[in-house]
């Protein structure tokens, strides 16, 4: 199985589990899907802006860039798109209105996506991260130190409810339910407490028993298969059944029963047998600790699950034991109605402002690079940079703030740039060294930050970057890819702009340009470049 | 620290700077587990100082006294 993940933020914790997973860059949609991936997902995020317009805009974007991908998605892949969740941090009630209006759309839009082809799937993130107050489904801590927006914390859980969504899609859900009796489908214990002293009522504690039978109940009615595993006597359970006015379920509601005193492991196989099924699609409901060890022990392909120790956790329970389980994915009839009224609409919104490829994304994003020649404000960002950077680095050579000086000092040109566009600013994220020497250049560190990844944008810096060169008088462009286990999608990246290998071993690539002319940059990145020219002229003086 | 790096072999004070597996998302991954376990919360500020496992240790130990 191979997965590929587009995402808008840190989802490392939740998916980098998954065998054989890529995760895209922030918010890349630019580079095609990697060949051979079977599963897909969406997974966006609610932004974390602090204006109500720009979440809008900003989900907007996403949706349109949602459309724009899904049509190069290949039909044998399953493309899982995430419904996004909202947090409504405005301050304003009507900007909160806004932005629950935006979520809404964005959702609808997924739906109507997955009514129109079959390998599109919707996952309700929401019914996952209903389980977990509000305050402990973001940790603001992760989120400012590394752009997390689930808390890292939900992780395992998440691990968890992923896989059982999954296994609905694959329609891979079990088949049987065993349950046993005694504080189980009703409080106390049968042949202690007679069928009138066992609790099921409408009061605490039988009302959480009946109400737990309710919901089994529903569950045979959505095709899963009941089956009773119980230590007691048949004639008393089945007289309980018959008899007791708070009895959900029937005697007829059972596909297979084992009531006697026999271990329950052999019960269990011959319930399988009997109906038929693998002994890997029971699940075993079972109050009792040490029976559940049993089960768990003798028969390590039946699912096991740890039963709740309080009776009004039952409802919780089963819903996760169901979802997990036995939910099978299906888009449901109101949903396909929506999507009808939803068409017309939706052709009106591609028509005005469809995106018919990259380039014009990339143009309504009014991206501006704004560089800087080293100073001693960004000397310590731009040392940092060398150290912290591990993909986007061509030479991945580390620098202390020291080393940076002295390279300046000997009049290398050593730059930053801070990348902004109309959704904001992402700071200083790229950084390159270039060594002068009248007409021959070395370029000695070129390094980008993976956030500004996506837009195509680190050709342009690059190809700025050589067209200052240029204007300094140099022709000859020397320069290196050393490679590391991490900054592999570098290993080419100068021969976009002719550079050829000249030498090198052991992975190493020596490069070498003839600059006879500049380079043309296309229009829509916006270039500024500080007074470092009047600084050059101003050192060589 | 095995369970976050998937791995059975760990030198004895290990690094960040010197473990190739310890990247800044594993780091989160170990810090993440480490509040689990031994129920602290660490500053954003130590989790920047966490980088060894001798740091890791006393930092702990300092927390939980």
């Amino acid at each position: 199985m191979s997965w590929y993940v587009y995402r808008n933020h840190t989802v490392e914790p939740l998916f980098a589990k998954l065998p054989d997973v890529v995760l895209g860059g922030y918010e890349d949609v630019s580079e095609p899907l990697p060949g051979n991936v079977d599963t897909a997902f969406w997974f966006y995020s609610y932004p974390f802006d602090c204006e109500a317009s720009l979440v809008v805009e900003r989900i907007e974007y996403y949706g349109q860039q949602l459309r724009m991908i899904v049509e190069s998605i290949p039909d044998a892949t399953t493309f899982c798109l995430f419904t996004m969740t909202g947090q409504y941090l405005s301050l304003s009630e009507d900007g909160n209105f806004s932005i629950h209006n935006a979520i809404n759309n964005y959702n609808d839009q997924l739906i109507e996506l997955a009514s129109t082809r079959s390998n599109i799937k919707v996952l309700d993130l929401s019914r996952f991260l209903d389980r977990y107050p509000a305050e402990a489904r973001t940790d603001w801590k992760y989120f400012y130190m590394s752009q997390m927006q689930i808390s890292p914390l939900l992780a395992g859980d998440f691990r968890i409810w992923l896989d059982g969504r999954l296994r609905a899609i694959q329609s891979k859900r079990k088949k049987c339910l065993v349950l046993d009796l005694d504080n189980t489908l009703w409080g106390g214990v049968l042949g202690e407490d007679g069928k009138e002293g066992v609790k099921l009522s409408n009061n605490y504690p039988g009302s959480c028993f009946r109400d737990f039978q309710k919901l089994i109940k529903e569950a045979a009615g959505q095709g899963v298969i009941l089956a009773l595993c119980s230590k007691n006597n048949e004639p008393e359970v089945w007289d309980c059944f018959a008899t007791h006015p708070d009895m959900v379920l029937k005697k007829d509601d059972l596909s297979s029963h084992r009531v006697n005193w026999s271990d329950k492991a052999t019960n269990l196989r011959e319930i399988a047998d009997e109906l038929n099924i693998g002994v890997d699609s029971l699940v075993f409901i079972d109050d009792s600790p040490q029976e559940r060890a049993l089960v768990e022990m003798a028969m390590p392909e039946v699912v096991v699950p740890a039963f709740p120790d309080k009776p009004y956790k039952l409802r919780e329970f089963f819903l996760q034991v169901f979802d997990e389980h036995f939910s099978i994915y299906q888009l449901t009839d109101e949903d396909r109605k929506k999507t009808g009224q939803y068409q017309d609409n939706a052709r009106r919104v591609t028509a005005g402002k469809g995106f018919s490829s990259l380039e014009d994304f990339i143009r309504t994003l009014d991206i501006r690079v704004e560089m800087s020649s080293a100073d001693s404000f960004n000397i310590p960002r731009i040392a940092q940079m060398t150290q912290k950077t591990n993909q986007f680095n061509l030479t991945t050579q580390r620098y202390t703030e020291s080393d940076i000086q002295k390279f300046v000092d000997a009049g290398a040109w050593v730059v930053c740039a801070a990348v902004k566009d109309k959704f904001g600013d992402s700071g200083i994220t790229v950084a390159a060294i270039v060594e002068m020497d009248g007409q021959r250049a070395n370029l000695d560190s070129f390094l980008l930050s993976c956030r500004i990844l996506g837009r195509k944008i680190e050709f342009a810096i690059a190809k700025r970057i050589f067209n200052e060169m240029f204007d300094r008088g140099c022709r000859q462009i020397s320069a290196r890819y050393i490679p590391t286990a991490k900054n592999m999608q570098t290993e080419s990246f100068l021969e976009n702009f002719g550079f050829q290998v000249t030498g090198g071993d052991d992975g190493v690539k020596e490069y070498r340009l003839q600059m006879q002319e500049k380079f043309s940059i296309e229009d829509y990145y916006s270039m500024e470049l500080d007074s470092s020219e009047r600084r050059y002229q101003e050192h060589n003086v | 620290m095995s369970d976050v790096f998937e791995t059975a072999e760990l030198p004895d004070n290990i690094e960040q700077s010197s473990f190739e597996l310890w990247d800044s998302v594993q780091h989160l991954n170990l810090i993440v587990e480490l509040e689990q376990k031994f129920s602290v919360d660490f500053e954003p500020e130590e989790i920047a100082e966490m980088t060894s496992l001798e740091r890791i240790e006393s930092t702990i130990r300092a927390k939980v006294a």
